[in-house]
């Protein structure tokens, strides 16, 4: 908040209008009448894609967030015609390392293929064939070293910083 | 060490033969269990011998070991259900005699529900497995009209629960994959002729044809044998003997 007020006060030099604007702008900001708009919690609900088992993916967790589906669509193609089983990038070994441990499943509101595929409104078709169940019982792990990645702040990609456009004074 | 001229020259024959003469071409290929990472090869085809004198009347144990391993359940309602093997009955007309014998996909050498598919997803193993792949399947069942032995079956309903040996969905046409999980797991055995064997029937033999030690293939050159509908010669890889 204060980031953004010294942002927009950063900017003010000029006319007595937009001066007034910016004027009560912060004091809009400081009664906290924005905040729902700016605020960090967005209005969206957020997956919260949390990995019970396994430190590590199979690939860079960037990688696999932009190509599992690539992964996958290949491997299908390798084991349904060549009989080759390979585990690294195998649709059970996904669901054998994400299944949640209460539900044993990657489906359900939090589960780990389905809270993430809600949000982008992507519609998946592996289980309407495959099972989405553990092939084994999965344990719960220590919280502790159970990773619990966000996605409200990708590493990656460019922090989002809000802009603030003043009318009248244009770049 | 006396080696002459002529017997060094006959070492490296030898030597040669067996070695690869380049990468991935090798004179003699051995049929050694593959891998989880190497494709399926011809070097094998996959089979199943069915004696019929030992089938028993009344006895489900295949059909139950089959459906229980790869999840294929009952909603109750024959007429749809899904059946990947099936106790057949058959009555000689003349003589009144009644023979029970199992029947499944008969994995064919030319199967005609490989011809038919319009989109490629019935297919051929290079083992000679013969499958359906259900991510291009449409759901035609034109398979199911050209299946000469009606093995084949559509799924109408939502499934849930599905085994992990066998994805299966709505609007796919599937059978018999001659158990293709434990196959590629090295294992050399199929559901059905587990169960048969459990009950002290032993009808059911499951093998590679073409390895002349497997005793699949010494029991079809000790006895006669026979194909379901040879006339349409299809060289089908599930065979019977003791038929009448």
């Amino acid at each position: 908040m204060k980031k953004m007020a010294a942002l927009i006060s950063s900017r003010t030099v000029g006319t007595p209008v937009s001066a007034a604007f910016v004027a009560a702008l912060t004091v809009l900001l400081s009664l906290g009448l924005l905040s729902p708009v700016l605020a960090e919690d967005s209005r969206v609900p957020m997956p919260n894609v949390t990995i019970h088992n396994g430190d590590k993916c199979v690939e860079d967790t960037e990688v696999m967030r932009r190509s599992h589906m690539e992964f996958i669509l290949h491997q299908r193609d390798r084991t349904v015609h060549e009989g080759i089983r390979t585990k690294q990038h195998s649709l059970k070994n996904c669901i054998n390392c994400h299944a949640d441990p209460q539900t044993q499943s990657v489906l359900g509101e939090d589960g780990f293929c389905q809270s993430c595929h809600v949000y982008a409104s992507v519609k998946m078709d592996c289980f309407g064939c495959h099972s989405s169940k553990a092939e084994e019982q999965i344990g719960q792990r220590d919280p502790e070293s159970s990773m619990t990645r966000s996605l409200q702040r990708p590493q990656s990609t460019r922090v989002w910083e809000p802009r603030v456009r003043i009318h009248g004074r244009d770049q | 060490m006396s080696v002459s001229r002529r017997e060094f020259i006959g070492i490296g024959a030898v030597g040669a033969a067996g070695v690869a003469l380049a990468p991935g071409l090798n004179l003699i290929e051995l049929a050694t269990a593959r891998s989880d990472s190497e494709a399926v090869t011809s070097l094998q085809r996959w089979g199943l011998l069915i004696d019929a004198t030992k089938c028993a009347d009344g006895c489900s144990a295949c059909v139950d070991a089959c459906h229980t391993e790869n999840g294929v359940s009952s909603h109750g309602r024959p007429e749809t259900d899904a059946q990947w093997i099936r106790a057949a009955k058959v009555r000689d007309l003349d003589t009144g005699y009644v023979q029970t014998l199992p029947i499944m996909c008969q994995h064919c050498e030319h199967p005609p529900c490989v011809d038919v598919c319009p989109t490629g997803a019935s297919f051929k193993r290079a083992d000679g497995i013969v499958l359906v792949d259900k991510h291009i399947c449409i759901g035609c069942r034109y398979c199911m009209m050209a299946c000469p032995y009606k093995a084949r079956s559509f799924i109408h309903e939502d499934v849930t629960d599905q085994s992990h040996n066998a994805p299966r969905g709505k609007g796919t046409v599937e059978s018999c994959t001659l158990c293709v999980h434990r196959v590629d797991r090295g294992e050399n055995s199929t559901a059905c002729a587990d169960a048969c064997a459990a009950e002290g029937h032993r009808a059911i033999i499951f093998g590679d044809l073409k390895d002349p030690n497997s005793e699949i293939a010494q029991a079809l050159a000790s006895k006669p044998s026979s194909q379901l509908r040879p006339d349409l010669d299809l060289n089908t890889g599930v065979r019977y003997q003791g038929l009448s």
